[in-house]
């Protein structure tokens, strides 16, 4: 009944026809925006004060005239009865499954509460997500992370295992000893946040004289947690260092497995339009963004998760629309190169806006440069100084004058500032094994 | 391709079926532990049953015949 079924997890939703995707996107957004009415003292406060109720909402437009929440309101009310999520929680406490928490890197850690159904949910989600980068049952899928609180690979496991793949958790396991277990088990992929991936291609190079590409059998890689998989020069070091594919996947704890990167690669991610509406914001004019190729800031909704409804939850990430369709056959619309930068990261150096990932795609892509850097801006007297540290491969060295000017050139092109640039040999720079904290912003 | 309104009615039909009669079984489960939690872990898949049906339903119908349990 649905040519070409098997290409799909779900080849109904993905590939429902715009106008039958948005009356679905509707119907749910008035159902989940009605529960959280009826059931939590938060949102209802929050939209009584707007004066807008579930009934108001009939179209697609008038979705923007629900109040967004952000991280910080998140933060405020929780801690609080019922202990520790507040009354933004919309069931009974004892209907509360599973317990995660935000990673932190951007304050207080928000805390996130799920049901059996919403953990069913995250499941779902992830079994599409891995399914479009071609898992299948015969995957034996490596999960090389802590198994703690943050949500992370956690619903990458249970949706692998959901798809039918055989899943080995790494957890306890140091970086050697998963290396070595991926190699004794045959894992064919494994999930892992960009730096995590390459520091383990270097580990397994360094420490045990192995070949990831030769001496591994991993064939696909999902990469989350941090930009990098679509930043292009971070991913081509990625699968040259593991002789796999690299996908990527953006999401998050507070709103869920949104996005990912398909087999076709087509310079972006789809967003998961059956489970979320992502809407995008322009950062001067407050108005949603239809046309491709104009950056804004992501308002998303998860249309299915109800122990703690994520409802134009603005994410501060800046996406655009990808200007064309994608020939995996899917009608979710593509967001363009990925999350192009934070609203709350994109700064202003020395006058000149800077989105950090741009300068990741430049030192990463001179190949006389190790993976690593650290950039450092800060005041001397009223002026911005930005310095940037990067490691020079031992081979390199005696090359050192010409790669810090093609270095200098590349930067000043790419992001219109001159850097105090300083070449340090390898393993001087921090290793992170989850996500990384490359740039400083020491004025803040 | 078009899946018949009737067969699509069924199928929805039967999920709420399922749905309704597992869920007495979870409000009579006589305390058990075993039961509550067997049927709540199934009522968590249901829901993604239903929610993958609206969604065919979206596709095939004119108009939305069932709603997803939440």
């Amino acid at each position: 009944m649905y040519p070409q079924a098997d290409r799909f997890w779900n080849p109904v939703m993905e590939t429902l026809p715009r106008e039958k995707l948005q009356a679905l996107q509707l119907k749910k957004f008035r159902r989940i925006m009605q529960w959280a009415y009826d059931h939590s003292r938060f949102h209802r406060k929050l939209y009584q004060e707007a004066g807008i109720e579930p009934n108001d909402i009939r179209s697609m437009q008038d979705i923007a005239l629900v109040p967004k929440v952000e991280k910080a309101v998140m933060r405020d009310i929780q801690g609080k009865d019922p202990f520790p999520y507040g009354d933004m929680l919309c069931v009974p406490l004892d209907r509360v499954t599973a317990y995660r928490q935000t990673s932190g890197t951007t304050g207080q850690p928000v805390y996130q509460p799920d049901t059996w159904q919403d953990w069913e949910w995250w499941a779902e989600a992830w079994a599409s997500i891995l399914y479009a980068q071609g898992y299948r049952p015969s995957d034996r899928v490596f999960l090389p992370f802590g198994y703690n609180v943050f949500v992370a690979f956690w619903a990458g496991h249970y949706g692998a295992e959901k798809l039918g793949c055989e899943v080995v958790p790494g957890g306890v396991l140091n970086t050697e000893a998963r290396l070595l277990k991926m190699k004794e088990v045959r894992a064919t992929a494994f999930m892992a946040t960009p730096t995590y991936v390459l520091n383990m291609a270097d580990i397994a190079r360094k420490k045990l004289n192995l070949d990831p590409a030769r001496d591994l059998n991993i064939q696909r890689i999902t990469c989350a947690g941090e930009p990098g998989a679509n930043i292009p020069a971070t991913k081509r070091r990625m699968q040259e260092a593991w002789g796999a594919r690299v996908f990527d996947h953006i999401g998050a704890t507070e709103i869920g497995a949104w996005s990912f990167e398909c087999q076709e690669q087509p310079g972006g991610l789809h967003v998961i339009e059956g489970l979320f509406l992502v809407e995008i914001e322009d950062v001067e004019t407050g108005e949603i963004i239809q046309e491709p190729d104009k950056p804004g800031k992501m308002i998303v909704t998860a249309l299915d998760r109800y122990a703690q409804p994520c409802i134009r939850f603005d994410s501060k990430d800046i996406i655009k629309w990808h200007d064309q369709d994608c020939s995996c056959g899917r009608t979710y619309r593509l967001i363009k190169d990925g999350v192009i930068g934070r609203a709350d990261d994109i700064t202003k150096v020395k006058g000149v806006l800077l989105t950090p990932t741009a300068i990741e795609e430049v030192v990463r892509s001179i190949p006389e440069l190790s993976n690593e850097y650290e950039v450092v801006v800060c005041k001397k007297g009223d002026v911005d100084d930005i310095s940037l540290k990067v490691e020079l491969y031992p081979e390199a060295e005696n090359r050192q004058k010409q790669v810090q000017a093609r270095l200098e050139e590349e930067l000043r092109l790419k992001t219109n500032l001159r850097y105090n640039i300083s070449c340090h040999s390898i393993e001087s720079l921090p290793r992170y094994e989850l996500k990384a904290q490359r740039f400083k912003d020491m004025r803040k | 391709m078009c899946m018949p309104e009737e067969i699509l009615r069924n199928h929805v039909a039967r999920i709420k079926e399922i749905r309704a009669r597992v869920q007495e079984l979870q409000d009579n489960s006589l305390g058990i532990q075993a039961i509550e939690a067997n049927t709540r872990r199934i009522l968590a898949s249901v829901y993604m049953l239903e929610m993958n049906l609206e969604a065919l339903e979206t596709a095939e119908g004119n108009k939305m015949i069932g709603d997803a349990g939440a």
